[in-house]
């Protein structure tokens, strides 16, 4: 929906559906946020909606002309990594969660989130869809949180690793370690942070997770970033050392 | 508590922060769920570093520096690189899609 900030009302309702969609043949969808309206379009001024959403399994990459007769631009649709894939092959779990932008290149998007299993951001350019990067980090499964920066190349973002990654093991039993890091729009990382510490209860696993960054801008130099943590080293004395979650600002 | 995805934004000295919970406690209010029959609410928290604290609601403690530090392990881009903890693609044509 492309809501009027004023007053909420409606300006426009996308759906977007498989071409081939009958009684018979019903795909499936899941979306998890990847979603940005650009208003004018650096070359032809129009305004454009990008968005990405798992159809079937597979993640869908379109650009929408956003007009009162919305018609697609170009849409992709990502191959599986092999054609030899179990069902429960971590190279088929995906997370299509964020578009952002640079605020120095309009030409470009960002689509961040899981892919092949693992934390990815994308770079891709607005026109045609073209990738121009891709950066796959081997110690991150999911992005949390990604954020631009005003007038800057970089951006920040956040998240979690599985340590493990078994297909089907409950989120509230499987290891994490958190992860914070920085990029530069050439797909560099700056710098990774890990994040672990050790489960308050012996037995249960240590789950450790990041969840949302922030940052005023670049000049300040200071990032902040919501942990949720079962760390007994930060824990206060005060309260139960039982196994659940601690929200922490740092 | 647990913290929601992209859960937290800035707005001039202010930290807000959001999730879910079930049943929570302040200085100021409470609300008692089973931990058992779990029943989900959403909450959103303002909060602003080294403030006033007879302005305190929420309980809280602060982590020392040394303590956080402890369970951090920073890398920077040489190491990130050398030790294969990112792997770069620079094709398009390394994207396989239709």
């Amino acid at each position: 929906m492309d809501l009027k900030t004023s007053d909420g009302s409606i300006n426009r309702y996308l759906s977007m559906e498989y071409y081939a969609t009958s009684s018979t043949v019903v795909p499936t969808y899941q979306s998890f946020g990847a979603v940005y309206i650009d208003q004018s379009d650096y070359f032809d001024s129009l305004s454009y909606i990008y968005q990405a959403f798992i159809m079937n399994n597979k993640i869908q990459l379109t650009r929408v002309l956003n007009t009162a007769n919305p018609v697609v631009d170009w849409s992709f649709e990502f191959s599986e990594f092999t054609a030899t894939e179990k069902t429960d092959d971590k190279w088929r779990r995906k997370e299509p969660k964020f578009i952002t932008t640079d605020p120095t290149n309009p030409q470009v998007f960002y689509l961040s989130g899981r892919y092949q299993g693992k934390a990815s951001v994308m770079q891709f350019t607005k026109k045609q869809g073209n990738m121009q990067w891709w950066t796959s980090f081997n110690q991150l499964t999911y992005i949390q949180s990604i954020i631009e920066v005003p007038g800057s190349s970089v951006f920040y973002g956040c998240g979690d690793y599985d340590v493990n990654d078994a297909f089907g093991t409950a989120i509230t039993t499987t290891a994490y370690t958190a992860g914070i890091f920085k990029m530069d729009n050439d797909g560099s990382v700056k710098w990774f942070m890990r994040i672990s510490g050790t489960n308050p209860v012996s037995s249960a696993a240590n789950q450790d997770r990041c969840f949302g960054v922030t940052i005023d801008n670049e000049k300040t130099g200071k990032l902040t970033a919501l942990l949720q943590v079962k760390m007994r080293e930060v824990r206060s004395s005060t309260y139960n050392p039982g196994n659940y979650y601690d929200t922490v600002l740092m | 508590m647990f913290s929601s995805s992209q859960g937290l934004v800035k707005a001039d000295n202010y930290h807000f922060f959001a999730g879910w919970a079930y049943g929570y406690q302040t200085n100021l209010q409470k609300l008692t769920k089973s931990s058992t029959t779990l029943d989900f609410d959403a909450y959103v928290y303002k909060y602003m570093f080294n403030h006033d604290q007879s302005y305190s609601c929420i309980y809280e403690s602060t982590i020392t520096a040394n303590t956080m530090s402890g369970r951090v392990t920073l890398s920077v881009q040489s190491k990130i690189e050398s030790t294969d903890m990112v792997t770069y693609y620079r094709d398009n044509s390394d994207l396989l899609r239709i």
